[in-house]
């Protein structure tokens, strides 16, 4: 069994090379993201008067802030929030559309219809203004910002499945499992969602970049994760705060938003050529949130 | 075709009837007394509770909530499009100030994308894993990860730090003076528009390399035509398709992620207004804003999908 | 000291403390020179503003200022939001005099009688002045403006209050004589002090009977000042046109105000200042003010604010907070010169106590200094101060403290510093919520809220008045909603002391009490750094105490 894993892994890295160094790049941060504690070289909320904003040097590697908080301690643990709030709203979301997507696809009748409109209401939203939105209404604070970007989530998901599990349905395996007498949760969950997995997994890998972004974006705008907590979008938005900022505070969180959004972008590109490479623009458009689902 | 309309519009109006209950409901949902922002705590909380009632009713935000949200649609028809709790403002005012601002950016940032996406996508196409496309598949990767407003941040910043330029400050529009108003929409417009291209370029390469593999390219090769005339007869609208597809959801990237670019650059555009709302818990302004974005990004997407059924056969001749 | 529009411009090398403690002692000179001087009595010629016989005319300021306030009431504000843009549209009973910012001169009236027991004081006001909207100025118009004042209306709270609180009955003699009648005297040049401050502009009895007394929502209510309303772009620019029909014949010079909306210290106040595209910045930051000192062309100057920068301790909510121990322990466990240190990039400030540093009667810094919670080694501090929680019973420290903090860059970063501070020294946690400030006042009035952080003005710079506006019981500004009998007691002495040497002692007394029961906890006091192009003449704030009295622009002309 371990040895076929790793056969199929090596199989996807000789043939996907970008996307399995994407990959690698995105499990060493998520890593680093878990070990917080461990790695960052001090405690991201402690001030050190004595060291205020010193650039990069031998103790602070990436320089430090106004307050002397160590700039590569904040990194490090900023990776652990945002990593933290884009997979869960990335899973929650994406797990709930995909269940709904399930339901109407195989439900079809008028679930099916008032569920599509309800997501269609959902998706006439940009992402950014509906997170803003919904983050306002309930509050501000780490679960909220999770809540929000998690419900723009939702209507990808939706569509996607839904489509899997209508094709799927028509397939003699699963009407012979109607036939048998089964009921409609049996059917879809032991029939239809097996099938939902691999797109729901290139689903999930493609939409983790656009979640790091929101929640990136939603901290610059002073509307994300309250401080003190370290995210990288907050941190930008604190660079900002003299004429001519210290390029370090206004560089590395950005730079580290850049190279983890690449990292999953890659990744998911290379496990959807994989998974489907019977993928075609029409299925992308589809993903994309196309209307001719 | 004709049915076809029908049924787009029909579900447009369902939508836009959802997308106006849910920003009534999501934002009624807030806690908070409302009263709070237009007396001034120190007046509010000397408020007798007699004098609150009165005023509540006065302002129409005791009445139960379907007939203050059939109230609100009946002001947003006739224009009446609701003022800032704090300065009294006209959220129409501001839409009639700042909207051209951030409509030129999402313009520009779409030409901008189709003239660099484009191009960049079908030459690829053309000649698929050698050097340019390589370097064109890894900037599209590049500028598709770069987060905009950070692209916006380092940008301003560079050009203070190394120029000493600053773009002008008060909101100039097009019509006015275009020379200040190109300096004020042109960095977020090419930040958001080299964003969406690399989409684009993307997206245009993979369409048209599958539709290059087809058969009826191979014929009109095989026929004689020559390489560009077999590109832009044939190749070409079948790329073209998906990308306007696309566009119509690049809008809703465009539309949400300028709302940060803005702030980067600092254009006082509708985005930033939306922003401050939002931090100063401004009601009315965030609902009616909040809706104009929806209702934009519908009204856009069905100008798409109705640009897609006029150039899919199957549907217009239906 | 600074840089007069004559000198030769050159960038001083003086260290930064030689030059606030020069730029305070001008301060306090000057102040004290003003109370020597109160002008007596009827004899006094009309002294008021004239134009500069070398003016030219005509022309756009182009000034930078803080103007997206939460509302448009100037009575009931405390900020520059305010003030800065609305200040030029209407008049006061007296002014500050734009040449030196502390000398009382005549404005709306034009000369003024003080009775010999000190409580009648009768102005003469003059005749044939309009409002904007072409009404007549008369007494019932001061009158109702100072009866709102003195006592506000249900839902209406103005900080200059406590200023009038000994004012009984406001009598009009006539259409252009009023009368205010004291219960008690107050030393004149108090009094006449706060009939100067800039924040008492003077409003049509109509237009406060129109609107039930509350002018929040009413942005262009009309003044008699030397500007007009045109228009305004929220949160962009507010565009005022000269008052053809000004009373002041000759004034104003300039033609136009173009008044700009740019946050203090902003990094965008400072680069549209050296881009130009201003005439005239205020609330700059020190980088930009110190590049704008190296320039050609350009004038810069600094001058002390009339603010307190502080946070307060909700003592209601709050059971730990309500101790005085506590209280003092987080008093003494902040490091000032630091906190000092972590703006001065971003705004210039100084340490100070509970009584502005640079104010004759105040603790003199050498003096203060040696105090603990002054002093540079903060360590006996931080002892005495672990001491004292322990001793309230807090020595594990205490949880979950909401810290409010205002959104402007000084207190989010000082916020940050506070909470390490409090974390580190006394075990405090604290969780930052970042407001905006007509959020924040919000919060504070109605006492949503553990710590929370900003600045607050007072009128004048002489105890009396801070000791109501920011310590007095029940007081508007008073968040902390402290109190303490024996404080109050020598307060209300203060106000009523006429001899210097004995006030100077009582002053000493209260500032004792404050130390170890702290209405507040101070974190510094500002200076303000002013820029402008040398094209911009008659106004040079450097004798200036705040930016809230001379900010009318009626004297300045651009050539």
């Amino acid at each position: 069994m371990k040895n076929a894993v790793v056969a199929e892994l090596a199989r996807f890295a000789r043939r996907n090379t970008l996307s399995a160094l994407g990959g690698l790049a995105g499990v060493l941060i998520v890593v680093v993201a878990v070990a917080a504690p461990l790695l960052a070289p001090r405690d991201p909320l402690k001030a050190d008067f004595r060291r205020m904003n010193r650039p990069p040097d031998s103790q602070s590697l990436l320089g430090t802030d106004q307050v002397g908080r160590d700039t590569l301690s904040r990194v490090i643990y900023g990776a652990r929030t945002s990593l933290f709030v884009a997979f869960s709203a990335v899973i929650m979301g994406t797990t709930v559309g995909s269940l709904w997507g399930v339901a109407c696809g195989y439900l079809r009748g008028r679930f099916d219809l008032v569920s599509q409109r309800i997501m269609e209401i959902l998706q006439a939203f940009p992402d950014l203004i509906l997170a803003m939105a919904i983050s306002m209404a309930i509050g501000t604070g780490l679960p909220a910002v999770i809540f929000a970007i998690a419900i723009t989530r939702i209507p990808f998901g939706g569509r996607v499945i839904r489509s899997v599990a209508l094709s799927v349905r028509e397939m003699p395996y699963v009407e012979a499992g109607r036939a048998s007498g089964a009921s409609s949760l049996r059917v879809m969950a032991f029939h239809v969602l097996p099938q939902c997995v691999a797109p729901y997994l290139v689903l999930a890998t493609t939409h983790l970049g656009v979640a790091i972004v929101i929640e990136a974006a939603l901290g610059f705008l002073g509307v994300g994760v309250p401080p003190p907590t370290p995210t990288w979008g907050n941190m930008l938005a604190d660079s900002i705060t003299a004429l001519v900022p210290p390029w370090w505070l206004a560089f590395f969180p950005g730079l580290a938003i850049t190279v983890t959004v690449l990292a999953f972008n890659l990744l998911g590109d290379g496990i959807r050529d994989t998974l489907d490479p019977r993928l075609s623009p029409a299925f992308l458009r589809m993903m994309a949130g196309g209307r001719r689902a | 075709m004709r049915k076809y309309l029908a049924r787009r519009a029909l579900y447009a109006a369902i939508t836009l009837f959802g997308v106006s209950v849910s920003v009534f409901v999501i934002l009624r949902v807030l806690p908070g007394d409302p009263l709070v922002a237009i007396l001034g705590v120190e007046g509010h909380a000397q408020m007798k509770s007699a004098d609150r009632v009165r005023i509540m009713a006065d302002l129409g935000l005791s009445d139960p909530l379907p007939v203050q949200y059939v109230r609100w649609l009946g002001d947003i028809a006739a224009g009446r499009l609701g003022k800032s709790f704090f300065r009294g403002d006209t959220v129409s005012e501001q839409i009639l100030h700042r909207g051209p601002i951030s409509a030129e950016i999402g313009v520009l940032a779409l030409i901008v994308s189709w003239l660099v996406g484009l191009p960049v996508g079908i030459l690829s196409a053309f000649k698929p894993n050698s050097l340019p496309d390589g370097a064109a598949r890894a900037l599209s990767v590049f500028f598709i990860a770069v987060p905009g407003f950070w692209l916006g941040m380092l940008i301003v910043l560079a050009s203070l730090f190394w120029f000493g330029y600053k773009a002008p400050i008060l909101i100039v529009h097009v019509w006015e003076d275009p020379w200040h108003n190109l300096q004020i929409v042109i960095g977020p417009a090419m930040v958001l528009g080299l964003a969406q291209g690399a989409y684009i370029a993307r997206m245009s390469r993979s369409c048209l390399l599958e539709v290059i593999g087809e058969d009826f390219v191979r014929t009109a090769r095989a026929k004689g035509l020559r390489e560009g005339l077999v590109v832009m007869r044939h190749a070409l609208p079948n790329a073209l398709l998906p990308v306007i597809t696309i566009s119509g959801v690049l809008l809703g990237f465009v539309l949400g992620g300028s709302v940060a670019v803005e702030q980067a650059f600092g254009v006082p555009g509708l985005g930033r207004a939306l922003v401050t709302a939002v931090i100063e818990r401004d009601i009315i302004v965030v609902q009616n804003l909040v809706l104009l974005y929806a209702v934009i990004f519908v009204g856009v997407n069905v100008l798409v999908d109705l640009s897609y059924a006029w150039l899919d056969p199957r549907i217009r001749y239906g | 000291m600074s840089n007069h529009t004559g000198e030769p411009k050159r960038p001083t090398s003086v260290g930064r403390r030689a030059f606030l403690k020069r730029a305070g002692a001008v301060g306090a000179g000057a102040i004290v020179a003003s109370r020597l001087q109160a002008p007596k009595s009827a004899a006094a010629q009309d002294a008021t503003v004239r134009p500069d016989p070398a003016a030219k005319r005509g022309g756009t300021l182009r000034y930078a200022v803080h103007n997206a306030p939460a509302h448009f009431d100037v009575h009931q504000s405390g900020t520059v939001a305010n003030i800065g843009p609305q200040s030029p549209m209407y008049d006061t009973l007296l002014r500050r005099s734009p040449k030196d910012g502390q000398t009382i001169i005549p404005d709306l009236a034009w000369k003024w009688e003080i009775s010999p027991d000190g409580k009648k004081y009768t102005f003469h006001l003059r005749k044939g002045v309009k409002f904007h909207d072409g009404a007549d100025f008369t007494a019932e118009d001061v009158k109702a403006t100072y009866d709102r004042i003195a006592r506000p209306p249900k839902g209406v709270v103005i900080p200059r209050t406590p200023l009038f609180s000994t004012v009984g009955d406001i009598v009009i003699l006539d259409p252009h004589k009023i009368e205010f009648r004291l219960i008690e005297a107050r030393p004149k040049a108090f009094m006449l002090g706060a009939f100067a401050s800039g924040w008492n502009i003077i409003v049509r009895k109509k237009t406060l009977d129109d609107n039930q007394g509350n002018l929040r929502q009413v942005m262009n209510y009309p003044g008699t000042g030397p500007f007009r309303h045109v228009s305004r772009k929220d949160k962009e620019i507010w565009i005022q046109e000269r008052n053809p029909d000004y009373w002041n014949k000759g004034l104003p010079l300039v033609d136009k105000l173009e008044i700009y909306h740019m946050m203090p210290f902003s990094p965008e106040l400072g680069s549209s200042f050296l881009s130009g595209k201003v005439d005239y910045a205020r609330l700059l930051d020190p980088v930009s003010w110190r590049k704008a000192k190296e320039m050609q062309g350009v004038t810069a100057t600094s001058f002390n604010q009339s603010v307190i920068q502080a946070f307060w301790t909700n003592m209601v909510k709050n059971k730990a907070l309500a101790d005085a121990r506590v209280r003092r322990a987080i008093h003494l466990a902040m490091d000032r010169h630091t906190l000092v240190e972590v703006v001065k990039d971003t705004a210039p400030m100084q340490v100070g106590g509970f009584v502005y540093p640079f104010h004759e009667m105040s603790t003199p810094r050498a003096e203060l200094e040696k105090k603990l919670g002054y002093q540079k080694d903060i360590k006996p501090a931080v002892q005495e101060a672990r001491r004292l929680m322990k001793e309230a019973g807090y020595g594990n420290g205490i949880r979950n403290l909401d810290f409010v903090v205002r959104d402007i860059a000084t207190f989010k970063l000082w916020a940050v510093a506070i909470q390490a501070m409090l974390k580190e020294h006394l075990n405090i946690d604290s969780n930052l919520r970042v407001v905006q400030t007509s959020v924040w006042f919000d919060e504070a009035q109605a006492g949503n809220f553990d710590l929370a952080i900003s600045a607050i003005v007072s009128t004048l710079m002489d105890p009396s008045d801070i000791f109501s506006a920011w310590y007095g019981k029940d007081g508007p500004q008073n968040y902390s909603r402290w109190t303490n009998p024996a404080f109050h007691d020598i307060a209300s002495q203060v106000e009523r002391e006429l001899d210097d040497n004995r006030r100077k002692a009582l002053v000493r007394k209260a500032e004792d009490i404050l130390e170890q029961d702290p209405p507040l906890i101070p974190v510094s006091y500002e200076q303000i750094y002013d820029a402008w192009s040398n094209k911009v003449h008659g106004q040079n704030p450097s004798t200036y105490f705040g930016i809230y009295d001379v900010v009318r622009w009626d004297q300045v002309w651009l050539g």
